[in-house]
């Protein structure tokens, strides 16, 4: 028997049936079938798909790679502070710290090396001298950081030793005209203890700019830091310069600066005659005098006493 | 013998075009009368048609077999809808359409034999007024033949909850329907 309401149902269903039944526009018709062509036609054969996305791996892989290498080639090669930055600088920072051994003060430290290096003992040159010798260390000193742009080791070593320099005591006593006129002397070396204490100076620094000296990206840092490492050289290993260096050194000073107090009694003598020689006979007189002065007890040759006063 | 819908589905996702052409023609028709009937617009009717298509075509790869293609069409269909009426606001109902909902008076319904133009158009107005969660059951019994499970699945719904909604609404054309 038959359900009244599943005849409502079919009644219902038929009257709905009877309903009008409109279509979707042609338009949408050709625009969907349109659409589902096209996405057929840009379906891809699986192995296609496949090859790519190796490809894909394998593009991703060489990025991520080179990325990484690049990478670590920065951060080798970054500054990590004001004083990396600046290869002078830096130089003169560890000059500085070994100064004052205080790496971290190394800008005031640079300073002081230059301006407030340690004075000359009053009791063997006078305060003018020194104050003139300061002057002229701080051109030599110009003159050495830039060879020791060229020669690394051999300059920084050099500029780690400037503040000892006026400590040196001279090899001959000599009157203070003669000091202040006595061309710069090479550096001596620093005294045995401050030279002993150089070492841990030296790797206290390195610990602050080590990433700095790995990478390498300033040669004067790290032969600054070089020189430093090494054991200061004696005062007998530094080489004493010829008189014709001294002579060379000789052609912008004054009349007075013409004989170091380095030189040996002959030596001195050969150095007036060619003074003389080279019809420069105002000099040769003063050096004479000074000859003197500093040795009464030598006698004075005879071609040379017409040089006498 | 006609291919089933499963049959051209798998056809066309293995690259035959000429399968869809004849699964969207089979199904067209109904699909557009179910939306156009449950949103009452032309505008919105096309537009959501033609994304249920779109939906079709770029997640045929998807699909399962064991699926009904109908049911899963309309789902797309349903889903679409679903955040159509959530994108617009409470629509105010059609005067027309409120004044179809009420019953009319008994002196001015003609006991005499309605036409059939008459019939649908009674029809037309009965299912308008109904909720939209009944009318849409409806829909998919009346236009896909849809069962309640179907129905169900299609709607996202339980299978109670489908045919609660089935039976209120075929209650409710009843009686806007009876003279």
């Amino acid at each position: 028997m038959t359900d009244p309401s599943e005849i409502d149902e079919k009644r219902l269903l038929e009257a709905y049936r009877a309903l009008p039944r409109p279509e979707p526009p042609a338009a949408l018709d050709a625009a969907v079938l349109a659409h589902a062509r096209a996405a057929l036609a840009t379906v891809r054969p699986a192995r296609s798909r496949w090859v790519a996305g190796l490809a894909s791996a394998a593009v991703l892989t060489l990025a991520v790679g080179t990325g990484w290498q690049m990478r670590e080639n920065t951060l080798g090669t970054a500054p990590l502070s004001p004083i990396d930055s600046r290869p002078e600088a830096g130089a003169e920072a560890v000059v500085g710290a070994v100064a004052e051994s205080t790496p971290l003060e190394a800008d005031a430290g640079s300073k002081s090396a230059d301006n407030s290096a340690p004075r000359p003992d009053s009791r063997d040159v006078q305060p003018v001298a020194a104050e003139q010798k300061g002057e002229s260390a701080t051109r030599q000193d110009r003159s050495e950081r830039q060879r020791s742009m060229q020669d690394e080791t051999a300059g920084s070593a050099q500029q780690s030793r400037q503040p000892y320099r006026a400590q040196a005591p001279p090899r001959a006593v000599v009157p203070a005209p003669l000091a202040a006129a006595a061309p710069e002397a090479p550096p001596p070396a620093p005294p045995a203890q401050e030279a002993a204490a150089a070492p841990p100076a030296a790797s206290m620094l390195r610990k602050s700019t080590a990433r700095a000296v790995e990478g390498g990206a300033d040669g004067t840092q790290s032969t600054a830091i070089d020189a430093l490492a090494k054991p200061a050289p004696q005062a007998d290993s530094v080489p004493e310069p010829t008189e014709n260096e001294i002579l060379a050194n000789d052609d912008d000073a004054g009349s007075t600066r013409s004989i170091p107090q380095t030189l040996s009694p002959l030596e001195w003598l050969d150095a007036i005659r060619r003074m003389r020689d080279q019809g420069d006979t105002r000099r040769a007189a003063d050096a004479l005098a000074q000859f003197r002065a500093v040795y009464p007890d030598e006698p004075v040759p005879d071609d040379l006493k017409n040089l006498l006063p | 013998m006609e291919r089933s819908d499963e049959s051209l589905m798998q056809a066309w996702v293995g690259g035959d075009a000429a399968a869809f052409e004849a699964l969207y023609l089979r199904h067209k028709g109904m699909l557009f009368r179910y939306l156009l009937r449950s949103l009452k617009q032309q505008a919105a009717t096309e537009e959501l048609f033609q994304e249920t298509w779109v939906r079709v075509v770029a997640a045929r790869l998807r699909w399962q077999p064991q699926a009904k293609f109908s049911t899963w069409l309309l789902q797309i269909a349903h889903n679409l809808m679903v955040d159509h009426w959530r994108r617009q606001r409470p629509a105010e109902p059609d005067p027309e359409t409120a004044l179809a909902a009420l019953d009319a008076p008994e002196e001015d319904r003609p006991d005499a034999q309605w036409s059939q133009f008459e019939q649908r158009r009674r029809l037309q107005r009965a299912l308008e007024a109904l909720p939209d969660e009944q009318r849409e059951a409806f829909l998919l019994r009346a236009e896909a033949g849809l069962g309640i499970e179907e129905i169900a699945e299609a709607t996202g719904v339980g299978r109670e909850t489908a045919k609660s909604r089935l039976r209120y609404a075929m209650a409710r054309l009843r009686e806007l329907l009876t003279p």
